[in-house]
């Protein structure tokens, strides 16, 4: 075996140094107290149990050993069975000042005595009298361990000694002293074996065994025998006090707690008299050539890492933030300073150029050919020295605010590319891969596999997957426990595994992954698994849970319990698990570091246990929002989902109920909050200037009634606000059309502004959060909340942007709290009857509503615009009749409603006006708009009698006006007559039965339009159900049929008429609105022939034709 | 007798005193983030160089009028108690703030002044028409009235409510 992973033995120091701080004030409250919390007395006990089984891996018996009797009295407290006296926290004490000082040399502390610490405790054990009583007759301070320390016991001598052993011996521990046993008796020590040989078996000697003779020291020798202990004096004329009879168990601890660690014996391994003649010629027990231990070196340095207090990270990354800061600004003052010395330049230049000017002219004025010595020449020359003068001052007095300060725009790059180093390296301290971690296991489960005679694969995946550091180091436990586990409980012996039909090698595998910004861990194996009964027995037996509240729990809850202390599914307590607190430990821990842990398991086929653990504990991914001007963060992982209602559906996504806003999103009914009212503020909306006024209405309030208030009191100064007016429409427009919703940074919040929701959990329940703005994402650093914000629940911490502003984080529970927000019974019923209205909600259209000032309103579909342009007259070029809106590189045909339409005629175009840009069509027209009213929301039927003309679908009725829908493939087959047959050249399908499936009544309008446009003969009907129905009473060519219906959905449909035998060959089409990738599987596997978006005639009708001819 | 030193500042046109050692450092670039849910004396939150401080307006606190924004304002940013332990132990102090770094916003900076402990006395009840509590005593100097504060008291919560 190689030398001890010197990395891990360190970790493992440092680790139990740390419990054992914890320790010694948990005892000396626990002894204060003279009272037990279990949570204390389970502190105390995990920590003696980590020690334990760490330094158990390690082979170091001696701290192994004392902190495992340390382990044994807490858990008689812990069960109960003891009660603490002084005399019990004085030997715990001493235990733990012992271990410390075992820590602290830890190459050495197999040398040092822990007999003194561990008599105390095994007398509370009970364990005492034998030892008592062997110590007391002779008189020494030995002890069985001590005694026993003496032999070169190792592992594999074990099962050769237990087969010596036959049925009805007794194992004993024979003392020597070598003067007097053997040289003062005449013996040597090979006649002193063949004594005992007589009675019985040798079955180790101890390496002081073969010197005692020659040094007259004390030798111990162990052996079996079926004669009792006290007739055994008599047999091998030995003092009684130097007998001691041991327990096979006893001498099993022994051995696993000496390992194979005890020092190399001095000189040649004693022999078996057993099996050979010559005392000296073979060695019964191996040498113990496996040194877990390393060669005692010089005390060991940590290497070159050096433990940094977090605290103290947390502080350098603040700075680095503030430098970065720092440097921004410094950044644009050198902006600032370098445009002015661009500038200065200039002016500087100008004033040179002027300068030479001036000089020319006096050249020109006074001649240039002078003799050489003259009144005028001596003159030009003083000028031209004097400017030449002036030039040098000015220039060296503008000097700092020129360009050419030496090096100063290098030196700033140099810093900021030290600073953003800085602020890197500072984030990545903090970051450290999970392999780290990882890798200790091989070792560990190296070694466990020759503990437990089992074979295991280790497979470890990501190890690549950074956490912080703070993570990473208390992952180390829980993990190794798990592990442990596995290794331990979960794999099942080679001959197990073999006759289930197993690999006989048990896998194992630790993978780490990202997954919605967290790091997941699986420890996965493929052993026996968890036996739910198991449990269920275990936990009633150890008063966890009664039997009743059993009857209750899930399978999932009851594999959950196996986390509550005490609780172990192991039949047996080894060194290395199964007291029960493994898997409270590891929960705990997990728990802390804000995590989650789960546990699936399959009874023999494995277990798997997922951690969930966050990126770092301070970072944490937030959306901005503001409110009021307030900048806030949500921490995203209690966002659902964000909503924005366009202002003209507030009114009717809105309402009140119980006195609390609504919202009606799908089928769910959700309470709104304003975040003034968390406040305590009253609300306040934006006019169009960008003043801020109180909001008198003070809720979100249903509009119809509010109407009738405003009536009532038509004094009301904002009430001008109820007609939109063109600007508020268009921008809405804007935002509908696609537009950065960003730029408009004038955002009423009043009735008649977009409602952005922040859809937030509250335990199970969700409710909608309203906020001014939504801004962008972002990692935020979470710092504490100043103790005066004691009463603000509705804040989780406070941080600071990368740009130094101050923002709160906003806590979703406590804002529901803060508020009294309920979720009572009432709205779970409102809930109810909202899904049952909901399906035909869900597909309410919207529709853009304008005019043109000839009286009429039109309405499009909004799923056929493209975009809303906003143009004036001198984009538009006449070629012929025909009127074309440039672009840079193409152009669009705009047409005027009032041309085509049997409408009345429009007044003079305004300066600027409108173009609507449809999509789905091939080769777009765009249509001119004056004005732009509203988008309105409508679900009623379109009435087709009014028959205006082609281009006019129908009319609907809104707020008691008559709304003309257009047909936009109808319009512009009437601007291009020709453009239908350039478009579709196939022959028109007379005659064709078609029966269209399609419960929204603007659809069904269209839709049996496109179908009748080239022939067909449509037969309709409202709901899947109906469709069935009729498809089994007629003869139809083709089913087309929307997806989203009540009663029957399209899916449905398509798979009863495939299952039927009689109509499985009839093609079918599905329409959907928006084709998301989910459905898109789902739509083909009911067997639809083929789906097309709804609307998009060409492709409809193309996709009609062929499936139609084909057939 | 122990000589102490003291910054002074003003609210209005009154003088106050605050032991130096109680004092981390004092604030000109006041980009104060308004915060909603806090006590009318807390003013809001500031960044200092990556830690929050919470700015009192230390006239509001002491039962005046809000203090208005100048450009003659400051921060007086006091150290944490953490930071305050050692003068604590030494005995050089024996008045404390709190686990959170707090900042006064004060009209205008004074002086500083070296005072002797027994030329403070102890506060008058109600002097200046403020609440006494918050004062730990007061100095005459050069004809002048001074107050010395109790920072104590002042960042205490919920003890002006």
């Amino acid at each position: 075996m190689d030398g001890i992973d010197q990395s891990l033995l360190d970790d493992l120091i440092t680790e139990s140094n740390e419990h054992l701080e914890n320790v010694e004030p948990s005892l000396l409250l626990m002894e204060e107290e003279g009272a037990v919390s279990p949570e204390l007395i389970n502190e105390i006990f995990r920590a003696m149990h980590s020690i334990k089984g760490g330094f158990g891996f390690f082979g170091l018996s001696n701290i192994q050993g004392l902190s495992h009797k340390m382990e044994s009295v807490l858990m008689l407290v812990r069960d109960g069975e003891l009660t603490i006296t002084s005399a019990m926290t004085d030997a715990l004490l001493a235990g733990v000042d012992k271990l410390r000082e075992m820590l602290d040399n830890v190459q050495q502390s197999e040398d040092i005595s822990i007999a003194a610490e561990l008599e105390p405790l095994l007398l509370i054990l009970g364990e005492g009298p034998e030892v008592g009583e062997a110590g007391a007759e002779k008189g020494q301070d030995g002890n069985v361990d001590n005694i026993l320390s003496g032999l070169d016991l190792a592992d594999a001598s074990l099962t050769e000694m237990k087969a010596m052993v036959e049925p009805g011996m007794q194992v004993f521990v024979v003392e020597i002293q070598g003067h007097l046993d053997l040289r003062d008796k005449n013996l040597d020590d090979g006649q002193f074996v063949e004594i005992i040989e007589n009675i019985g078996v040798v079955l180790s000697t101890g390496s002081s065994f073969a010197d005692c003779l020659k040094n007259g020291s004390t030798g111990t020798l162990l052996f079996a025998s079926i004669i009792e202990l006290d007739h055994l004096p008599g047999f091998l004329n030995i003092s009684a006090a130097q007998i001691y009879e041991i327990d096979l168990k006893d001498l099993q601890a022994a051995l696993e707690e000496k390992g194979s660690l005890a020092p190399p014996p001095p000189s040649s391994p004693i022999v078996s008299p057993v099996s050979s003649e010559s005392p000296k010629a073979k060695p019964l027990t191996p040498p113990t050539p496996q040194k877990k231990c390393p060669p005692v070196q010089p005390k060991h340095e940590a290497a070159e890492t050096l433990r940094v207090r977090v605290e103290l990270l947390n502080r350098l990354m603040d700075l680095a933030g503030e430098l970065v800061l720092g440097r921004n600004q410094i950044k644009q003052a050198l902006q600032t300073k370098l445009s002015v010395a661009l500038a200065n330049n200039k002016t500087l230049t100008q004033f040179e150029i002027c300068l030479e000017n001036s000089f020319d002219a006096i050249l020109d004025i006074v001649g240039r050919d002078f003799g050489p010595i003259n009144e005028t020449s001596r003159l030009r020359k003083g000028v031209e020295e004097e400017c030449t003068l002036l030039k040098k001052s000015f220039r060296s007095a503008l000097g700092f605010g020129l360009i050419e300060t030496p090096g100063l725009f290098g030196i700033m790059q140099n810093i900021d590319m030290v600073i953003s180093d800085i602020q890197n390296d500072i984030m990545n301290t903090r970051m450290q891969p999970v392999g780290g971690v990882f890798s200790k296991f091989t070792r560990v489960i190296r070694d466990m596999s020759k503990k437990l005679a089992k074979s295991f694969e280790l497979t470890t995946e990501g190890q690549e997957v950074e956490l912080d550091k703070s993570i990473i180091e208390l992952l180390g436990d829980p993990l190794t426990h798990l592990i442990r586990n596995c290794a331990d409980h979960g794999i099942e012996s080679p001959q197990v595994r073999e006759a289930a039909g197993k690999n006989s090698s048990g896998s194992i595998i630790l993978r780490a992954y990202h997954e919605g910004g967290a790091v997941n861990i699986d420890v996965i194996d493929d052993g026996a698994g968890l036996d739910v009964e198991t449990i269920k027995r275990k936990a009633v037996e150890k008063g966890q849970i009664t039997k009743e509240a059993l009857q209750s729990l899930s399978e999932n809850e009851v594999l959950a319990l196996i986390f509550a202390p005490g609780l172990s599914t192991a039949e047996e307590v080894t060194d290395v698990s199964g007291r029960g607190v493994g898997m409270d430990v590891v929960k705990t821990n997990i728990e802390k570091l804000g995590g989650v842990i789960n546990i699936e398991s399959t009874l023999g086929q494995g277990t798997r246990i997922n951690l969930r653990l966050p990126l770092t504990l301070a970072i944490i991914p937030s959306l901005l929002v503001s409110s009021e001007g307030r900048l806030l963060a949500v921490p995203e992982v209690s966002i659902k989902e964000l909503v924005r209602i366009p202002a003209m559906d507030v009114s009717d996504r809105i309402e009140n109920i119980q006195g609390m806003p609504i919202l009606r999103l799908r089928e769910k009914l959700l309470p709104l909050i304003r975040l003034n009212d968390v406040f305590g503020l009253p609300a306040t909306w934006v006019d169009d200037l960008g003043e801020r006024h109180q909001d008198r209405r003070g809720a979100l309030l249903d509009r119809r009634k509010l109407a009738e208030e405003f009536c009532a009191e038509d004094l009301l100064p904002n009430h001008t606000d109820m007609i939109p007016s063109q600007t508020t429409v268009s921008d809405r427009i804007d935002k509908i059309v696609g537009d950065d919703a960003r730029h408009d940074n004038v955002r009423r919040s009043d009735r008649h502004n977009a409602l952005h929701i922040i859809v937030l959990k509250h335990e199970k329940n969700y409710y909608g959060l309203i906020v001014d703005h939504m801004l962008d994402n972002e990692e935020i650093v979470v710092k504490p909340l100043p103790t005066y914000f004691k009463n603000c629940d509705y804040y989780a911490g406070v941080t600071i942007m990368g740009d130094g502003r101050v923002a709160m984080i906003l806590d979703a529970v406590g804002i529901a709290r803060s508020v009294g927000l309920r979720f009572d019974a009432k709205l779970a019923h409102e809930n109810e009857l909202l899904t049952a209205q909901s399906e035909e909600y869900k597909e309410a259209q919207q529709f853009i509503l304008f005019h043109s000032g000839g009286g009429e309103k039109f309405v499009i579909n909004i799923a056929m615009v493209a975009r809303v342009e906003k143009i004036s007259q001198d984009r538009i070029e006449k070629i012929g009749d025909k009127e074309f809106l440039k672009y840079e590189n193409s152009s669009l045909q705009v047409i005027a409603l009032d041309q085509y339409l049997p409408v009345g005629k429009s007044p003079k175009r305004p300066d600027s006006f409108f173009v609507i840009v449809p999509k789905l069509v091939k080769d777009p027209i765009g249509i001119i708009a004056y004005h732009l009213d509203d988008i309105i929301n409508h679900r009623l039927d379109v009435n087709r009698q009014n028959n205006i003309g082609a281009g006019v679908l129908g009319t609907i009725m809104h707020q008691d006006e008559m709304l003309l829908v257009l047909d936009l493939y109808a319009l512009f087959e009437a601007v291009d007559p020709e453009r239908e047959g350039r478009l579709h050249k196939g022959q028109p399908l007379t005659g064709k039965r078609i029966l269209l499936a399609e419960d929204t009544a603007f659809f069904r309008a269209v839709e049996s339009d496109y179908l009748e446009s080239i022939g067909c003969v449509v037969d309709v009907c409202n709901d899947g159900a109906e469709a069935w129905e009729k498809i089994q009473n007629g003869r139809y060519d083709m089913l087309v049929t929307d997806i989203e219906m009540p009663k029957m959905d399209g899916i449905e449909l398509a798979k009863k008429v495939r299952e039927n035998e009689k109509f499985k060959e009839i093609p079918i089409v599905a329409l959907t609105s928006l084709i998301f990738e989910k459905d898109r599987d789902r739509i083909l596997m009911s067997g639809v022939d083929a789906y097309e978006t709804k609307l998009d005639k060409v492709h409809l009708l193309d996709t009609l034709r062929s499936l139609l001819t084909d057939r | 007798m122990m000589m102490r030193q003291y910054s002074t500042f003003y609210l209005g046109e009154d003088r106050f005193a605050i032991d130096i050692l109680l004092v981390k450092e004092i604030n000109r670039h006041l980009e104060i983030t308004d915060v909603a849910g806090l006590p009318e004396y807390v003013r809001g939150l500031l960044n200092l160089r990556g830690k929050i401080v919470t700015v009192f307006d230390l006239a509001c606190r002491i039962g005046r009028e809000r203090c208005e924004m100048t450009p003659n304002t400051r921060c007086v940013v006091l150290k944490t108690n953490e930071e305050l332990r050692g003068y604590q132990e030494a005995g050089l102090i024996n008045d404390s703030t709190g686990p959170d770094v707090v900042g006064l916003l004060i009209d205008r900076i004074g002086d500083m002044i070296f005072v002797d402990d027994n030329q403070v006395d102890p506060a008058p009840a109600n002097i200046i028409g403020v609440d006494d509590r918050f004062f730990s005593g007061v100095v005459l100097l050069e004809g002048e009235l001074l107050v010395t504060l109790n920072a104590m008291t002042i960042l205490a919560e919920g003890a002006g409510d």
